[in-house]
């Protein structure tokens, strides 16, 4: 969609508010697709919309498909239906005003910018708070709809960029985790040369070209499957370095798994799986060239080509304090109940300088050491000559952990791989 | 649909024993008036699985229920052949002369397909079905992806025997624990709702509504004691219906109101760990629960 087209409807018709409603959802990291807005419209006309309550739900419906989305959209609706509302004539409305002239704006400095993108340096991957200069460049990403892009509002924010220098062994080293893992068995049958049930379809389909009889036998077995990988990032100041680099660990393993979840947390937790996997996506259409949905509604299907992926956090979540204790007691109420289970592995990278409440550091780590199959904690502070775990955290995170493995470079993280094994 | 009075479905879900809010009724109507899917989520025991479960008591149709769990394929959700049986046919059918094509004609005709739940609500004779899918989350992606396109096209095609087209759309229901993210394409072509836990108000309702037995003030207790125990670091936290479960049990032990002793002999009904179990006596030894805070 072409920025004059919402201008060519009547400025005040219900369908314009719609169209500029649902762009202002998607700078906001919303996922809304032109269909969406049109059965949106579509659920207007059989709602009766004079009841402001049946409008808002109706909406709401159709644009939302999360209960995350679900508040953005009550932050939106807030701010675009009744406090804008008042501000009546609403020309071209005037964050798409601002947010077209900055566009413009951005453009010509883009390839200085481009350039120093193109090398990603772990030192490049630091925390940069989104502001006045770094607005110009979110804006033109909006649509790898990891980057909410807010210039009317001041939001604490920062861009978390993922070194993405392709790594032979960092690659490995996610492929061999993965391998080392095989916790259960798939449900799904498979045909397998010598399987453990006969396969009737095939053995039936086959028997027609010998007179009905069965005489070629075809066999199903079911697969090993993966394990489920927990990854928690601790973004706080004193991991600068490391969690670049285990970010980038986590999005190689992401690549390779479907079944990969990654928290990042320094005082509040974040998830970041669907961003991590936006950002692959962006990242492989953008090298394909193809026009997929990214290449679509961002109008920067060429700039996408080159930049690192990214994903934007709160100050809370990325270099600032840690609180371990209570990140993860978050995780466990928050997420514990479904992602903790019988298969899944759980890898916390963190030097385990907790500034938060101990107890509520144990009482997670309990629940998440019973729940799941396997804990390793990766500790980047463990190969400093006579460094011992007696900071509190690490003290209090010890007795429920399986695997206590330092891991610093790209390279470690084979030999990581390399030394565990469970296979059930 | 026609006929039906969209706007009445709020009441009649309530005659059925189903409370539900606006929110809920504009979804229902949408999905009766432009036949789209709807996407429940919402932890667990707070009524996802019910609203199929009404929807086809009001509408007076059949509720088609298709379980999923990890592994399945189209083969269960589908349709299947009956082999033991076409095994069976070929074997009586080898002297009778007819010719190779005739009898696979024959063994691959409807009367040896084995309709499974998306087939069978696509076939529906006399009247649109609801079709529940419950729990989508626990299916594979493959299996997500498979659904799409069904639920898109609302046809099915049976090599051996051709596309079968919907006789009456049916209305579609899928809900989901969130053990795992559905992909966006699903989400997309669904109409979304998200079911929290009831507020205390609509808790009691909702237990004066299904059990007409219990005494206003049993019903007020228990969902204020719920609503404290929502809020206690459970490892499994009570949903409706543990406080339906416990409300028919109080019932039958003839208890009209509740005091710590009878709370401790009937924990069992809501509390599911031992962790819990310790966590939940303690606050009640406190006497935080049966009181209202602030």
């Amino acid at each position: 969609m072409k920025n004059g087209d919402a201008n060519c409807l009547a400025q005040n018709s219900l369908s314009h508010h719609l169209i500029c409603f649902s762009r202002i959802l998607r700078g906001r990291g919303v996922l809304v697709s032109p269909q969406q807005t049109a059965d949106a419209l579509q659920s207007l006309a059989v709602l009766d919309i004079s009841d402001e309550a049946l409008f808002r739900y109706g909406l709401r419906l159709n644009l939302c498909s999360s209960p995350e989305e679900q508040q953005i959209f009550d932050e939106e609706y807030e701010r675009y239906f009744h406090e804008e509302a008042i501000r009546e004539d609403r020309k071209p409305s005037p964050e798409m005003a601002k947010r077209k002239s900055q566009k413009e704006q951005s453009s010509p400095p883009e390839a200085s910018a481009r350039s120093e993108e193109r090398q990603p340096d772990l030192a490049d991957a630091v925390w940069r708070p989104v502001d006045q200069e770094l607005e110009a460049e979110s804006t033109r990403q909006v649509g790898r709809h990891v980057i909410p892009t807010a210039p009317w509002e001041a939001r604490k924010q920062v861009l978390v960029r993922i070194p993405t220098k392709r790594n032979p062994l960092m690659e490995e080293g996610a492929k061999q985790l993965i391998a080392e893992f095989r916790l259960r068995q798939r449900r799904a049958w498979r045909r397998q040369l010598r399987g453990a049930l006969l396969d009737f379809r095939r053995t039936i389909r086959s028997g027609l070209q010998t007179g009905g009889e069965p005489l070629l036998l075809s066999w199903k077995k079911r697969k090993p499957r993966e394990a489920n990988f927990l990854l928690f990032c601790d973004g706080s100041r004193s991991m600068s370095g490391f969690a670049e680099t285990f970010l980038q660990f986590a999005y190689a393993l992401s690549a390779r798994s479907r079944q990969v979840e990654v928290f990042l947390f320094s005082t509040k937790l974040r998830r970041i799986s669907r961003a991590l996997r936006h950002a692959r996506q962006a990242d492989q259409t953008g090298q394909t060239g193809q026009t997929g949905k990214t290449a679509k509604t961002a109008n920067t299907a060429k700039t996408a080509k080159t930049s690192p992926p990214t994903v934007i956090a709160e100050s809370a979540e990325w270099g600032s304090g840690t609180r371990i204790g209570e990140s993860l007691h978050t995780f466990v109420r928050l997420y514990g109940g479904r992602l903790l289970r019988k298969d899944t592995v759980v890898l916390i990278a963190s030097d385990g300088l907790d500034t938060g409440d101990g107890s509520r550091l144990e009482e997670a780590m309990k629940t998440i050491s019973t729940k799941a199959a396997c804990v390793i904690w990766l500790n980047p502070l463990l190969d400093v000559p006579g460094y011992e775990p007696i900071a509190r955290g690490m003290r209090t995170a010890l007795p429920y952990i399986d695997v206590f493995a330092f891991a610093r470079d790209l390279g470690s993280y084979r030999t990581l791989a390399k030394t565990i094994r469970l296979w059930r | 649909m026609s006929g039906y009075d969209f706007a009445l479905i709020e009441r009649d879900f309530y005659q059925h024993g189903y409370v539900t809010d606006t929110s809920v009724a504009t979804a229902l109507r949408l999905v009766l008036c432009l036949g789209k899917p709807l996407l429940v989520e919402g932890p667990a025991g707070v009524g996802k699985t019910e609203i199929a479960k009404t929807l086809s008591r009001v509408l007076h149709t059949r509720l088609i229920r298709l379980q999923c769990y990890e592994g399945m394929d189209s083969q269960s959700a589908l349709y299947e052949w009956n082999y033991q049986r076409q095994l069976i046919r070929i074997k009586l059918g080898e002297d009778s002369g007819r010719t190779a094509e005739e009898r696979e004609e024959e063994i691959f005709g409807p009367a040896f397909l084995l309709k499974r739940p998306i087939l069978e609500a696509l076939t529906d004779e006399n009247r649109a079905p609801v079709l529940l899918i419950d729990e989508i989350d626990r299916a594979d992606e493959s299996f997500e992806a498979f659904l799409l396109e069904a639920l898109a096209e609302f046809q099915v095609t049976i090599p051996e025997l051709g596309t079968i087209r919907a006789v009456h759309r049916p209305y579609v229901i899928l809900t989901s624990n969130r053990t795992r993210e559905l992909s966006d394409a699903l989400r997309r072509r669904c109409l979304y709702q998200w079911l929290a836990y009831p507020d205390m108000q609509k808790e009691a309702e909702i237990l004066r509504v299904r059990l007409p037995d219990i005494s206003q003030r049993l019903a007020e207790q228990i969902s204020l004691m719920m609503a404290n125990l929502r809020a206690l670091p459970l490892q499994k936290v009570p949903g409706v219906a543990e406080s339906l479960d416990w409300a028919q049990a109080l019932i039958k032990l003839h208890r009209s109101e509740l005091d710590p002793s009878v709370v401790q002999a009937t924990m069992g009904c809501f509390v599911k760990y031992r962790d819990d179990w310790e966590t939940v006596e303690e606050q009640l030894r406190s006497g935080r629960l049966l009181v209202e805070k602030r």
